[in-house]
């Protein structure tokens, strides 16, 4: 990388944020003109602006292309936010199984109310499940002494059930299936323009406390007793670390499903590239979960076509591996 | 939670023969409750008429063509992947390894789809090779990160874990790529649902075969959970019982992948249960988990047929549901010493 001769670090996270971008961008301009119809990019412009293209280009593409690159900079901040609170590399929302807790609570709400509730049911439903698996998950980690790896085996456990609950509520009701295979797998596939706003608004909101959280994350890694004596608690500070780490994995589950590895991916990788300090990492961490779920979602529609394999799926296969390596490197270190 | 020092008292507590006796008694209930229940529902009592005196009607044909060979493959593949959980544990000296735990179960799922695809006129006989072949690949990969002794025993689980997510990923990639999704998918849950006797005769001589050698050699297995410089005085007999050992998880827990899917949860709790209630004596572990995984799947399989009757639950979803907390549970037990 050429900045590396540069002597700031933040002219370093400049450049690799402005590198990122523009791969991310790519891979949009690819996400839009590649499908059943190929487009040229002059006629994706032509659909942008109302053209002929306009139907394929703003219903179909353009939705699951922002949508993608939304939620996946959501979980990629939600990972960031969730290791520095509990101050542990593995710890991402993804692997310790709140997504899949919030998949479960969506797909319970979509069961249990009337259709015509969907559009505020299932998004509380995803809430009170990531709340409720993140609940779950620390009061046991707590008696755990928190080690790195017993908690994150935990949350894998507990993910594990929550999916076990969610394929058993499909054999009950068999005619929901379909919808909860989406939350199970993970997919941008059929995200419409609702779920472009919905999930912006959903992020607008959380924006503010993202921004003191990111302040704040830095802190994070000090240990309790120099952080009173900065006088900041440290329940406070990791309580609300977890808590917006969690309404964002939250929002993301609730336009994509339980997509798996991305939180955990991001945040190791934007550290390798830039280094710990927060307000270096965070913004690197949701550009490359953005640029990792879009690609991941351009690779499963290129590589099986004409069927379409779920980002998830691609997600899973890039990320397992790379939570392997994680474990054999951190293997000599103290647990 | 208890006392760490009681749950090493009760250790020496119960009779293995009164235990045996006890076990296999409950699993003769089991069956007859499974061999009952049904959308046609039996009296208990004609049941166990049927089975002795099997005679032309309908009921004797439900008995014998359908529930009494899926009775059989629970059993079975309870005992395969019970036993090869008790010898991966030994094998590994970690208490958190099973063939599910460690990717083996779904090394094999990976193999066998792939070969299902590849030759679509592959009968179920012929996936047990495949099977082999993914258990014992992912089998070495895990055994070379556990002798490199660079993980402790939760990062090795972890490690397990993950390999397990990927290649089920790969799994479900494959099928969806090559629009096989609907015969394949109630397999992948883990399903023995549908058993036939000629699944029953594909698994048996594995179980007889596997399970017996690891009966035989049952006390030499022993010499695995000694320690390493026990182990290193006794060399090449342990190395050679290593190898042995691990030989019989790929058949034991392959062949049960074959005919049922990747059953979780049962080979990693099963050990625990039984040392538990009997201690640390290989030998009777390993024939205590051979009656117990056999009771644990029958009944999590009745339980399955019941919860959502007339709906079946596949038996993997409800040894996950059962599985995933007792999981959690060792955990605690292990953070607890």
């Amino acid at each position: 990388m050429t900045s590396v001769a540069l002597p700031s670090k933040s002219l370093r996270a400049a450049s690799v944020c402005l590198v990122v971008a523009i791969l991310i961008l790519v891979i949009a301009v690819l996400g839009m003109t590649i499908g059943a119809v190929t487009l040229s990019v002059g006629q994706v412009l032509d659909g942008i602006a109302g053209g002929k293209n306009a139907f394929i280009v703003m219903q179909y593409r353009a939705p699951r292309v922002i949508v993608s690159i939304l939620a996946g900079a959501s979980l990629g901040i939600a990972g960031t936010f969730l290791q520095g609170a509990l101050r542990n590399p593995l710890a991402s929302p993804d692997v310790v199984g709140i997504t899949k807790w919030a998949g479960l609570g969506a797909f319970l709400a979509g069961l249990f109310t009337p259709p015509a509730w969907a559009a505020w049911a299932i998004p509380s439903g995803v809430i009170v499940g990531a709340v409720a698996g993140a609940c779950v998950l620390l009061a046991i980690g707590r008696s755990f002494g928190g080690g790195i790896a017993a908690l994150a085996l935990v949350g894998v456990a507990l993910g594990m059930l929550a999916q076990a609950l969610m394929q058993y509520v499909m054999v009950l009701v068999p005619t929901r299936a379909d919808q909860s295979m989406v939350w199970l797998a993970g997919s941008v596939y059929g995200s419409t323009m609702t779920d472009v706003v919905a999930l912006s608004l959903w992020l607008g909101a959380c924006l503010p406390f993202v921004l003191i959280a990111a302040i704040r994350l830095d802190a994070g890694g000090f240990g309790d007793d120099t952080l009173t004596s900065l006088g900041i608690s440290p329940g406070l500070l990791r309580g609300g670390l977890i808590v917006v780490s969690v309404l964002l994995c939250a929002g993301s589950v609730a336009a994509v499903g339980s997509m798996g590895f991305l939180g955990l991916l991001s945040p190791h990788a934007a550290r390798l590239l830039v280094g710990p300090r927060a307000r270096h990492m965070v913004p690197v961490s949701a550009l490359i979960g953005a640029l990792t779920l879009s690609a991941a979602d351009l690779i499963g529609r290129l590589v099986a076509l004409p069927n379409e394999i779920p980002a998830g799926i691609v997600a899973a296969v890039i990320g397992g591996p790379y939570l392997i390596f994680l474990l054999i490197k951190e293997a000599g270190r103290h647990d | 939670m208890t006392a760490k020092g009681g749950a090493a008292m009760r250790h020496e507590t119960g009779s293995p023969v009164l235990l045996a006796f006890c076990l296999l008694l409950a699993l003769a209930i089991v069956i007859l409750a499974g061999i009952s229940f049904g959308v046609s529902g039996l009296p208990v009592d004609r049941a166990l008429h049927l089975l002795f005196a099997p005679d032309s009607s309908p009921d004797s044909a439900l008995v014998w063509d359908v529930r009494l060979p899926r009775a059989m493959l629970a059993m079975l593949v309870g005992a395969n992947l019970a036993v090869a959980g008790v010898l991966i544990q030994t094998l590994t000296r970690n208490s958190l390894a099973s063939p599910q735990t460690f990717g083996i179960n779904a090394g094999a799922s990976l193999v066998i789809v792939v070969s299902l695809i590849a030759m679509p006129g592959l009968s179920a006989g012929g996936t047990v090779w495949p099977a082999f072949i993914g258990a014992a690949a992912v089998g070495l990969a895990m055994w070379a990160l556990s002798v490199s002794g660079a993980m402790n025993e939760m990062k090795l689980a972890l490690a397990g874990i993950s390999i397990q997510l990927v290649l089920a990923a790969l799994v479900q990639a494959i099928l969806i790529a090559n629009n096989a999704g609907q015969d394949i998918v109630y397999w992948l849950a883990g399903s023995i649902n549908g058993a036939q006797w000629s699944k029953v005769w594909i698994i048996l001589p594995f179980t007889l075969l596997g399970g017996g050698i690891a009966l035989v050699a049952g006390r030499h297995f022993g010499v695995l959970a000694l320690d390493e410089t026990t182990g290193v005085s006794l060399g090449q007999n342990a190395r050679r019982v290593g190898g042995l050992a691990a030989t019989l998880i790929v058949v034991l827990a392959g062949s049960a992948v074959a005919v049922s899917g990747p059953i979780g949860f049962i080979g990693l709790l099963v050990p625990h249960i039984v040392r538990r209630l009997t201690g640390n004596d290989q030998l009777t572990v390993i024939v205590l988990s051979a009656i117990t995984g056999p009771l644990l799947l029958t009944a999590a399989d009745l339980l399955g047929r019941v919860a959502a009757f007339p709906a079946e639950t596949p038996v993997g979803i409800v040894t996950a549901l059962i599985g995933a907390p007792a999981f959690v549970a060792i955990l605690w037990r292990q953070r607890a010493k």
